[in-house]
């Protein structure tokens, strides 16, 4: 009978492993110059006021510009990503295997023309793992 | 034990998924994390989201939280003088909601299914100042779960979407929808589409303008307990066809019919087939419960402007409005409990018919009358309806069938028939108290089923030929003819049991002052007051001139029961009795009967036994207690009866002078 139970349990895990896959705990926010901030969302509200979009949660509150912000979306990533500083040779992407797939003039450059996928981005001394969605 | 509590909560907790929900005055979106994907913003002034195009500006707030989402679904809530709804974030793009007060109205604009279904619209909570205006162009659903709604300026529901629309009563919930008196709107439910009423639980409709419930296209019922307790118009009405599958619909205290359903164009389409691209006018009834109860003047249970077809369930009809006079028809016109402009086919079901209404009648049907099984019980306790002595209806149990002037005048008149009453099986018990229990404008054929009819005038009439080749028939009239036919009379095999009132009227009559005749050429036959004089008797036939009421009798071919009857007390009833089998015929009574089952409002029993009894002497019988007349050979029966009004050589065939027609020459 233990083991009967036992099975459940494992079974219900898997699915509760599962079911974590889809969760989303973070909205992220990035404006148009490809910042990107992600917030907790539990307990997050969002107003939107004097061209200003206010993001309130249990760690505080955090504003964007109306007019700076390019899109929001759900993620399960914490990590708020600062842009690469601008340098003038660009940035050059690496599969997560280390296979070179490009150089690019700038990291919105590299993002318009890069799949969907988990990539490594190096900028002079800088090295990022990014992922696009 | 512990532990595995501990893990379903666990479960629970990780389930819940985020949502966004975003908040535009009292209506909330709500997107569900896993399918929001890029959420973009442009100019500074919008935000979308799966599609759905916020101005920022109308964002009361958003927030994320464990909210669960059902895709494909917009609920409604009813609060007082309020309303809420939220959208399901996979469908928010094609719904444009306003709300005002509890006045809600719904643009939806897909035009194809949205992740393979459609949305579903479900409505909750109270108002007595609301309603639900839907457009679109796209099939949906509307579930109403628990809903009281009350709008007193118009539909509680007005749903303008021409395409099909499920309109889905939650199991074990109490939902009610009610308007207003002196509105412009159709009904308090109205579907300008065609509308499935279905779901488990209960609707209760009232309607103060017009009718209760109303589709533009056609409407079927399944499963549900729908009550119309209150209409001035129809409490259902529809255009195309009507289907009931099942369910318990209850309908009562409307102004017009319980159930209307008219063509949607200008003629029907013919199909009917699976009721693809169906515009007959026909109502289906094939299962479930149906109770009306009507009390108009003149309005009809079901009306059907095609065809009328009862398949199954159980029918229950009463009507007790009076008959008018209507100034466009130019027509004298009484109630019904079931009626069609065109055939009218039974073939099972249980059916219980009453009228007390002047002139009405509880089954008409201008075409052909068709009873092929099933239980038909129709009483009718009414008289005739009179606006003048040119304008009459007759309050007959059964009519059918249409008799059309083709020419002549007087007793020259000439008349096409068509439609009539064909009985092949079932059960049909008629009564009427003031006139024909079953009148057929045309043909009456039995071939089968049981007849049971009962009436001060003829109990049954046809207008043109009266056939009976099986099934078991009896026509009990307590003021006139048994069985009468203004046509040929046709007995060629069957169980028959006429009785008449007296002379000079006949067991069983056919019109031979007009030239036609009664045929015996076969069946199982007992007829009180004797046969129609000029009867070509081909099998042979016997009399007896006395019998007692109340008395069991035994009808024997050879040694074989053929029929166990039992006289009638009727006040009145005619002389001799005649017999006839098809072989050796013996008469007994005072039998006692057991086993077998009874027919005929207890009059008759088939396949028992029957015991004991006295032999009756019988005569040799050769046809004629009627009139005769000039086109006959006359009487020549035992008795010498006197002429009847109307029986001489002249008399026009034409009689029941219901409607436009003269008033009746003779009875």
């Amino acid at each position: 009978m233990k083991k009967r139970i036992l099975c459940m349990m494992l079974a219900a895990l898997g699915v509760m492993l599962t079911v974590q896959a889809d969760d989303y705990p973070y909205l992220a926010f990035q404006t148009t110059d490809g910042t990107v901030k992600a917030v907790s969302v539990t307990s997050l509200t969002l107003t939107f006021s004097n061209g200003a979009l206010t993001a309130t949660n249990a760690d505080g509150t955090c504003s964007f510009a109306l007019a700076d912000l390019g899109k929001m979306y759900f993620t399960a990533e914490p990590t708020a990503v600062q842009p690469l500083p601008a340098r003038g040779d660009g940035v050059e992407v690496f599969s997560v295997t280390g296979v070179s797939m490009g150089h690019f003039e700038s990291l919105q450059a590299a993002e318009a023309q890069m799949p969907c996928g988990i990539y490594v981005v190096k900028s002079g001394s800088e090295t990022l793992k990014l992922m696009k969605r | 034990m512990r532990r595995l509590a501990v893990l379903v909560a666990l479960v629970s907790v990780v389930a819940q998924a985020q949502t966004l929900c975003v908040v535009t005055g009292d209506v909330t979106y709500l997107f569900p994390a896993d399918q929001t994907g890029d959420m973009a913003y442009a100019g500074g002034t919008a935000l979308s989201v799966l599609g759905k195009t916020f101005d920022v500006g109308d964002i009361t707030k958003a927030y994320v939280d464990g909210t669960a989402v059902s895709d494909n679904r917009v609920a409604v809530v009813f609060d007082g003088q309020k309303a809420t709804v939220s959208v399901a974030g996979n469908v928010a793009q094609y719904v444009t909601v306003t709300v005002s007060g509890a006045h809600v109205t719904i643009e939806q604009t897909n035009t194809g299914d949205v992740d393979g279904d459609e949305i579903t619209y479900v409505l909750s909570g109270t108002s007595t100042d609301g309603e639900l205006t839907l457009a679109g162009a796209y099939k949906c659903t509307v579930q109403l779960a628990g809903v009281t709604l009350t709008n007193p300026s118009g539909a509680a529901i007005n749903i303008t979407n021409k395409k099909r629309i499920q309109l889905s009563v939650k199991s074990g919930t109490e939902n009610m929808l009610a308007d207003g008196a002196g509105g412009s709107q159709k009904a308090c439910l109205y579907s300008k589409g065609q509308l499935q009423l279905q779901g488990g639980g209960t609707l209760t409709v009232k309607a103060a303008t017009a009718h209760a419930i109303k589709s533009g296209d056609y409407i079927t019922v399944k499963n549900l307990t729908l009550n119309v307790t209150s209409a001035v118009g129809d409490g259902l009405s529809c255009n195309g066809y009507f289907q009931m599958k099942s369910g318990t619909v209850t309908i009562s205290g409307t102004g017009d019919d319980g159930i209307q359903c008219d063509l949607d164009g200008e003629s029907a389409t013919g199909e009917t087939d699976g009721h693809e691209d169906e515009d007959s006018g026909n109502i289906y009834i094939e299962d479930g419960t149906l109770t009306i109860n009507v009390t108009s003047a003149a309005t009809k249970g079901i009306k059907a402007g095609g065809d009328l077809i009862i398949s199954g369930g159980t029918v229950n009809v009463t009507t007790s409005g009076n008959g008018t006079y209507d100034s466009t028809e130019r027509d004298a016109k009484g109630s019904a409990g079931l009626s069609a402009d065109g055939n009218m086919t039974i073939s099972g079901g249980t059916l219980t018919l009453k009228n007390t209404g002047t002139g009405g009648k509880c089954i008409k049907a201008d075409g052909l009358l068709t009873i092929a099984d099933g239980i038909v019980s129709a009483t009718n306790t009414a008289s005739q309806y009179r606006y003048s002595s040119s304008y009459t209806a007759s309050a007959k149990a059964i009519k059918a069938g249409t008799r059309t002037q083709t020419g002549g005048s007087g007793r020259n008149v000439t008349y096409s028939y068509s439609g009539g009453i064909v009985v092949t099986g079932g059960t049909v018990t008629a009564s009427a108290s003031s006139h024909e229990a079953i009148e057929s404008k045309s043909t009456i054929t039995v071939s089968g089923g049981t007849v049971y009819a009962t009436s001060s005038d003829d109990a049954i009439n046809s207008a043109s030929d009266f056939t009976i080749s099986g099934g078991f028939v009896m026509g009990n009239s307590t003021g006139n003819d048994g069985l009468d036919a203004n046509g040929n009379c046709y007995i060629k095999g069957g169980t028959v049991f006429a009785v008449a009132a007296r002379s000079p009227e006949v067991g069983i009559d056919a019109n031979t002052e007009g030239g036609y005749k009664l045929y015996v050429t076969g069946g199982t036959i007992v007829a009180i007051g004797g046969l129609e004089s000029g009867s070509s008797l081909t099998q042979t036939c016997y009399s007896t001139s006395s019998y007692s009421k109340g008395t069991w009798y035994g009808l024997y071919n050879g040694n074989t029961l053929a029929l166990a009857f039992k006289v009638p007390s009727n006040n009145s009833m005619g002389t001799p009795l005649v017999v006839s089998t098809s072989g050796t015929t013996t008469l007994k009574s005072n039998i006692t009967t057991s086993g077998g089952t009874s027919i005929w409002n207890g009059f008759g029993l088939t396949g028992g036994t029957a015991s004991g009894g006295t032999s009756v002497s019988l005569s040799s019988y050769t046809g004629g207690n009627g009139g005769g007349g000039g086109w006959g050979p006359g009487g020549g029966g035992h008795w010498a009866p006197p002429m009847r009004d109307g029986d001489g050589g002249n008399a026009p065939p034409m009689r029941d002078g219901e409607g436009l027609y003269a008033p009746p020459v003779r009875r």
